[in-house]
């Protein structure tokens, strides 16, 4: 076959074995946004693999079965986007707003972008060809718990040959309320996202796509912290050619991010040191994905080649003498390059069989003169340099008896390469522990095995998913104390230096369940839940285990235009841990929701309004501003109201 | 139960016999978070902690070395006149550190030195501080800043024989990048 055939043979786009696709038609619950969802409520309402970690008012992060970062990448259309903040306060769904997303991808348990867990991919939105021509709509919304106020707008123009279209979004959020109707101080927040795509038609089956994404964030209070974010700054863009056709497509991919990120707290007038930290980070890459579909079969090649750097400083001001300054994360330079190849073999009938197997290499140099100093502080025999090689392979054997039923088995073994700030940091504080981290080079590889027992069932408008899960993380990363740091380096307002290491094998089980049930074209019924059990978690990812909770929603539609969603969310009281007490400090909780919409048609024109009155009766809700999992919405009324034409 | 009570009251027993305080041990392992471990000088040193020095005295910058010349009372009830010079430079990481004592116009190798570097305005230390040893006329070591900015630099003089120790002495230095 000769080159232009391999290219013609190719799919649309590589997954793995296991993927769960967020669609756009998957029941929404809650869903009275005037605007699409955005990525991290898409995964908070509809998947229950992932689960969030909040951090205040915006800025949830992702964790699929716990695991984030390099065991669980967000990618952006599958291109790496690297942080600015050592503390996770800039997750990558933090610069994608609902205008901008086509859907949230869940792949476990490996993911394309190497994930040994899984990932969460962003699929951002495509300008399509077609024929519909001039398209707009705009949106607006007002919430009581934070005097909140939204707008978005969207323009679109697509032809048979060519498609454009451009969306603006922005927010302004005052201080956020108690219950007892206090405000508390520094949770406002502002934002705005500018975002672009076309589409050109190159062929009968290819087209070239352009994205260019720009999210801006200023004055993002963070209550659970002494400072806020002065400054969040992120673009994206990427250029993509891709060929569909019928035996088979290729995407060839190039894109380039940065993000900059500066923590503020010259608002605050209780700290006893001001201090500036501001983080960067940027990523060059390329994606080139194969597939070929044959009778029984098919195959799927990914390549991946990207470059990022990363760095984060801190400057503190004493209130007399000079300022002091460090590098948190030394400037970091990463290579990598990986390929994967998967298989799905139709073994009968009834039976299937899913490989993939994984190998990436991946090269970490410390660049920063003033890195390297301050790591030689904490270890003479400190490593600048590192490189890993990362092997990953999972099967997957499923058996559909009869039609609508499968029933999936999936085991994975993958190596996940430690994080930068694993490597290399230096006296990050964190939070979620309260205790200062110190970078170990010496840190080898996690090795990360899963298997998972998953049933899906659909008969008519029933849709049931559920499986169980146990991982083990061998070689585990986490921090201990570490006798040549501490207690020589007592630092005030923390619990002390903890430095990383390989520790034991850490282990998890778990199990999520979700259901969807359109019972009459009157009545429909939607829920989903999590469960997890942990055994070794070091207390450094401790605060990023989901609690066992869920949600679930009815929907009523008396008349055609108008809908009634009533609902509730819950989540049980976290476990407590010796090593964190202030982890336990959560409480469990079950609150209600009820959602009205109607829609009205004229001409070309179609209204849409909302009203939604969340968590009334809740007296603790503050603590949706705190450090953890728990997304549990404020006593809010919301009403909003959007257009298209 | 009343085994276990039993042996409680032997053991605290047991320790008053033997002048055991534990309230004052556990009390002195708790507050010395700044002390340097070393395992070739005097107890003193040792259990040397900045925070008791007293009548500190900082050193006269002249040029990149900062020098003191002060009198120390020894055990005996005779006077040593030291003179301490060390450097003021010094940049984030990994420093080597060379000083004199002098005892009169000879430099005195019948001493052991500790230091310890502080960040007064952080309350914290820097770890893996090489103490520093006697050779060729200079006493010389490594001390490590973890951070620019203005550091506090402690000495502990020891005699050899224990008999003279001075604590009072420091040196302030801003750290560059």
């Amino acid at each position: 076959m000769t080159f232009f055939g391999i290219l013609a043979a190719l799919p649309t786009a590589f997954s793995a074995p296991d993927t769960v696709q967020v669609a756009d038609s998957v029941t929404v619950v809650r869903g009275v946004r005037p605007t699409t969802l955005s990525p991290t409520e898409r995964l908070e309402e509809q998947e229950p693999a992932a689960a969030l970690v909040r951090r205040g008012p915006t800025a949830a992060e992702p964790v699929v079965h716990g695991a984030s970062g390099n065991q669980a990448p967000v990618t952006l259309d599958g291109a790496r986007i690297q942080t600015g903040c050592t503390d996770h306060m800039d997750p990558a769904t933090s610069y994608v707003e609902g205008n901008d997303l086509d859907a949230v991808t869940v792949s476990q348990p490996l993911s394309d972008a190497g994930g040994a867990v899984g990932g969460v991919n962003v699929a951002l939105r495509r300008a399509r060809l077609g024929t519909q021509g001039l398209r707009w709509s705009a949106a607006s919304s007002l919430a009581s718990v934070d005097d909140g106020a939204r707008a978005a707008g969207s323009l679109s123009w697509s032809s048979p040959t060519f498609a454009v279209l451009a969306s603006a979004s922005a927010q302004r959020t005052q201080d956020y309320s108690a219950p007892d109707g206090t405000k508390v101080d520094y949770s406002s927040m502002e934002k705005g996202n500018l975002y672009a795509a076309a589409t050109l038609r190159t062929g009968n089956e290819s087209e070239l796509r352009g994205t260019l994404l720009w999210d801006r964030s200023g004055f993002v209070g963070y209550p659970a912290l002494p400072m806020d974010v002065g400054l969040a700054r992120a673009w994206h863009g990427a250029l993509a050619w891709e060929h569909a056709g019928s035996e088979g497509s290729a995407l060839v991919q190039g894109y380039a991010n940065a993000v900059h990120h500066e923590m503020d707290d010259t608002h605050r007038t209780d700290v006893l040191m001001h201090m500036d930290m501001p983080g960067d980070g940027q990523v060059q890459g390329g994606i080139l994905a194969l597939g070929r579909s044959l009778e029984d079969q098919t195959l799927r090649l990914r390549l991946e080649g990207w470059r990022g750097v990363q760095s984060a400083t801190m400057t503190m001001y004493p209130a007399s003498g000079a300022p002091m300054y460090e590098e948190t994360w030394p400037r970091t330079r990463t290579l990598g390059i990986g390929g994967s190849l998967s298989d799905t073999i139709r073994l009968s009938h009834s039976w299937t069989l899913g490989i993939l197997g994984r190998l990436e290499g991946r090269q970490l140099d410390l660049l920063s003169e003033t890195g390297k100093k301050e790591v030689a502080v904490l270890d003479v025999q400190a490593r600048t340099s590192r490189s890993f090689l990362l092997p990953g392979v999972s099967g997957s054997l499923s058996w559909s008896p009869i039609r609508g039923q499968i029933l999936s088995l999936t085991i994975s073994d993958a190596l996940s390469a430690p994080e930068m700030d694993e490597l290399w940091g230096y006296y990050l504080y964190r939070v979620s522990d309260h205790y200062e981290h110190v970078g170990n080079s010496h840190l080898i590889p996690e090795e990360i095995r899963q298997i998972e027992l998953s049933e899906g069932f659909t008969k008519g408008a029933l849709r049931l998913r559920g499986n169980l899960w146990a991982m083990a993380i061998l070689d585990a990363v986490g921090g201990t104390i570490d006798p040549d740091i501490y207690p020589q380096n007592m630092v005030e307002g923390t619990l002390g230096v903890l430095r990383f290491q390989n520790l034991g094998t850490a282990w998890r089980v778990g199990g999520e369940a979700s259901a969807d049930w359109k019972a009459s074209p009157q009545w429909q019924f939607s829920c989903l839940g999590r469960w997890l059990h942990d055994w070794n978690t070091p207390s450094t990812l401790a605060s990023q285990l989901p609690a066992t909770g869920g949600r679930a929603g009815l929907g009523y539609r008396p008349v055609a235009p108008l809908e009634i969603r009533p609902g509730f969310e819950w989540e049980l009281p976290r476990r407590a841990r010796a090593d964190l007490p202030g982890l336990g400090r959560g409480s469990g909780y079950a609150v209600p929701f009820l959602e009205l919409s109607g829609t009205r048609t004229a001409g070309s024109l179609r209204l849409k309004g909302n009203l939604a009155l969340r968590n009334p009766f809740d007296q603790s809700y503050r603590s949706a501003l705190d450090w953890g999992t728990a997304p549990r919405p404020g006593r809010s009324l919301e009403v909003g109201i959007s257009v298209d034409g | 139960m009343t085994n276990f009570v039993t042996a409680a009251l032997l053991f605290l027993g047991l320790a008053l016999l033997a002048g055991c305080d534990s309230a004052s041990s556990d009390t002195a392992n708790s507050s010395s978070p700044t002390s340097t471990p070393i395992s070739d000088t005097s107890s003193v040193c040792q259990t040397w902690r900045t925070a008791k020095a007293s009548s500190p005295r900082t050193l006269s910058t002249a040029g990149e070395n900062a020098s003191d010349t002060f009198s120390i009372r020894a055990g005996n009830g005779t006077t040593r006149r030291i003179t301490l010079t060390a450097p003021t430079a010094a940049t984030t990481g990994t420093n080597s550190l060379s000083f004199r004592l002098e005892n009169g116009t000879t430099v005195d190798s019948g001493w052991t030195a500790t230091f310890v570097p502080t960040m007064p305005s952080m309350g914290h230390s820097s770890p893996n501080n090489i103490q520093p040893v006697y050779a060729s006329g200079l006493f010389s070591g490594t001390v490590n800043f973890t951070m620019s900015g203005d550091w506090r630099l402690y000495f502990c003089l020891e005699s050899r024989d224990g008999s003279i120790v001075d604590t009072s002495h420091f040196i302030d230095l801003n750290v560059s990048e």
